[in-house]
């Protein structure tokens, strides 16, 4: 996955999370409501992920992951 | 009932963490701010769980409130990237740079021009973010260095949050808390804000080269900062509203005058500038041997800045006008939640509505849409395409608008988990528990500074500290309208701090990643102007 493509996919779950939550906590819908802190948690975490893959990934993974190599660098 | 946060040490430095990590990730590490900020986010959510009694369900109703403020914010981003790109994609920035040197050949009185003044006129009518999304471009376009294009206007636009924008953060400040002196804590906090206007003129200078170019700029430091610290000052005893309008348009039209001045007219001698690319350091760019010849007069090149202040005036400033769009109102309901503290938010079925049409947003989509209308009509598109390979106006935006848009989500979510948890409460209670009256009237900019830090805004410093500042300048027998006017001077001040205005900074500068090296510059200036504003407010209180 580019960066371009998780940071999108990352507001794009922020975003989601917010009529979920404000549905969820308006109307007593727990389901709605966790699902869109779920949304928010996830779509926080995938940047600091991306970064911490890439560290793994150039650690160990340094010559057979060549995808996550041109991942990190752009 | 009323909430009792606690405010022993081990709270207080708890409170403090995710704002310490925050700090250290971004000027520490350099990390980027899409990774940093949910870092602290993460921090505050787990430490209002832990030791601030907060549920979860107040956790998530926090977070969803600090996403839809977000919206706010991103709703001034994405337009202004687009307005940005729609210019630079016609050759603009490229006409503007070349057409400038006509006017004044002083690189120093172009960055004083655009990075103090033009941005304070930004903030005096529209503010959210949009001088540093706007003024950022415009300063690479003259070729200042990208670090230096987002810290100067910054720094620069700082002093108009309180009074600008139409006094909005002013006009909130009267909405939470009833000020009892309104005339004297109005010019108690103009004389605050006009050492932050005088101290931003100085500090550009000193990032563009140092003393010497402080002694080549300080006579138009001096008239500048007369005309807008001192004339804001002298219209608020009249009315605080127009105020700030008034002083920044007035300096805005005061800039021709100056530049037939020989002295700004001409490149200045020969100093060892910094904030300048090597080969634009004495004059601007527009002079050097070209291999093309602009595709644009300056006139057009500046044209969608004049579209967007001339919508902006006709949306703000003709009340049937500005009551007929300003009636269109959006917000999300959420419920109440509290905290095992009693911290509570009530429920409501429209938080923080905003009005659609009279955002800033609006105002720059329409700009941007006429903008890009004219130039096509113009054939500047096909034009600059010739000259330089582009790639579509789609692509420029959402490069700088995803990064910008991730970080000012996790700033603003951390920011309401804060409010709703507690903890930004325990911070500034724990600040004035701990000091003396002398001691607090000193720091009650510092929790301005905080408020504005952690939210971007003025207004929301002003509206989460104000009833805080005036119940214990009550408790400590000090004036209230001085503490209130340390809080207002330390809520715009954190403005040149506050991650999230990097952030907008760095986007329309291609530089997103980079938001620690900004802060390294804008953090240390920042403080020094915070020491002096405490100083004032001690002497404001001893008068």
């Amino acid at each position: 996955m580019k960066s371009k493509t998780a940071l999108g996919l990352g507001l794009i779950l922020f975003l989601l999370g917010l009529p979920l939550i404000s549905l969820g906590s308006a109307r007593e819908i727990g389901v709605l409501f966790y699902l869109g802190l779920a949304a928010v948690i996830v779509g926080a975490a995938l940047p600091p992920f991306i970064r911490f893959s890439c560290r793994i990934a150039g650690t160990w993974l340094s010559e057979q992951n060549a995808d996550w190599r041109r991942t990190c660098n752009q | 009932m009323e909430a009792n946060v606690p405010t022993d040490l081990l709270h207080w430095i708890a409170a403090l963490l995710p704002i310490a990590l925050l700090l250290l990730l971004l000027v520490g590490f350099r990390w980027k701010s899409t990774e940093a900020g949910p870092v602290g986010l993460f921090a505050a959510i787990i430490i209002a769980l832990l030791l601030f009694r907060t549920p979860l369900e107040t956790v998530t109703v926090a977070v969803g409130k600090g996403v839809w403020d977000s919206i706010f914010i991103l709703y001034v981003i994405w337009p202004a990237l687009l307005l940005y790109r729609v210019a630079d994609r016609a050759g603009a920035f490229d006409s503007l740079r070349i057409g400038i040197t006509r006017f004044s050949k002083n690189n120093m009185f172009l960055v004083l021009a655009f990075g103090w003044v033009f941005a304070s006129f930004l903030q005096g009518i529209a503010g959210f973010g949009v001088p540093i999304a706007v003024v950022a471009p415009l300063l690479l376009a003259i070729g200042v260095k990208p670090i230096f294009a987002v810290a100067i206007p910054l720094m620069g636009h700082a002093w108009a949050n309180m009074f600008g924008t139409i006094a909005v953060s002013w006009l909130a400040t009267n909405t939470v808390i009833d000020i009892a002196e309104p005339v004297a804590t109005a010019w108690e906090t103009a004389a605050l804000l006009w050492i932050v206007n005088i101290v931003g003129g100085l500090t550009i200078a000193w990032l563009y080269g140092r003393g010497a170019a402080i002694r080549h700029a300080l006579p138009v430091i001096l008239i500048i900062s007369l005309i807008h610290g001192g004339g804001q000052f002298a219209l608020v005893f009249w009315n605080p509203v127009v105020s700030n309008f008034i002083a920044g348009t007035t300096a805005l039209l005061l800039l021709y005058p100056l530049s037939r001045w020989k002295r700004y007219n001409q490149p200045h001698e020969d100093m060892a500038v910094q904030a300048m690319s090597e080969e634009n350091s004495r004059e601007p760019s527009g002079r050097e041997e070209r291999t093309h010849e602009p595709v644009m007069g300056l006139g057009m090149a500046v044209f969608p800045y004049i579209v967007l202040t001339v919508v902006t005036l006709g949306g703000l400033l003709i009340p049937p006008i500005e009551t007929a769009l300003g009636a269109v109102e959006v917000g999300l309901p959420f419920a109440e939640v509290t905290t095992g503290y009693n911290v509570t938010r009530e429920a409501t079925d429209a938080y923080s509505p905003f009005a659609v049409f009279t955002h800033p947003g609006t105002f720059l989509v329409i700009s941007s849409i006429i903008a890009w209308a004219v130039y096509r009509l113009k054939g500047y598109y096909a034009a600059w395409s010739r000259i330089k390979e582009q790639e579509s106006i789609w692509k420029g935006v959402t490069d700088g608008a995803f990064p910008a848009s991730v970080a000012v989500l996790s700033f603003l979510t951390m920011a309401t988990v804060f409010d709703h948890s507690g903890q930004t409460q325990t911070l500034a209670l724990g600040i004035a528990a701990a000091t003396p009256p002398v001691g607090y009237a000193f720091a009650s900019n510092f929790i301005g500074v905080l408020g504005a830090f952690m939210t971007s805004s003025n207004t929301a410093s002003n509206v989460l500290f104000s009833g805080l500042q005036q119940s214990v300048a009550q408790l400590q027998n000090l004036p209230a309208s001085s503490i209130i006017a340390g809080q207002s001077a330390g809520g715009a001040l954190g403005n040149a701090i506050a991650p999230a205005n990097v952030v907008l900074g760095t986007g329309t500068t291609g530089i997103s990643g980079q938001e620690g090296a900004v802060l390294q510059k804008t953090l240390p200036l920042s403080l020094i102007v915070a020491v002096l504003i405490g100083i004032g407010t001690i002497i404001l209180v001893a008068m």
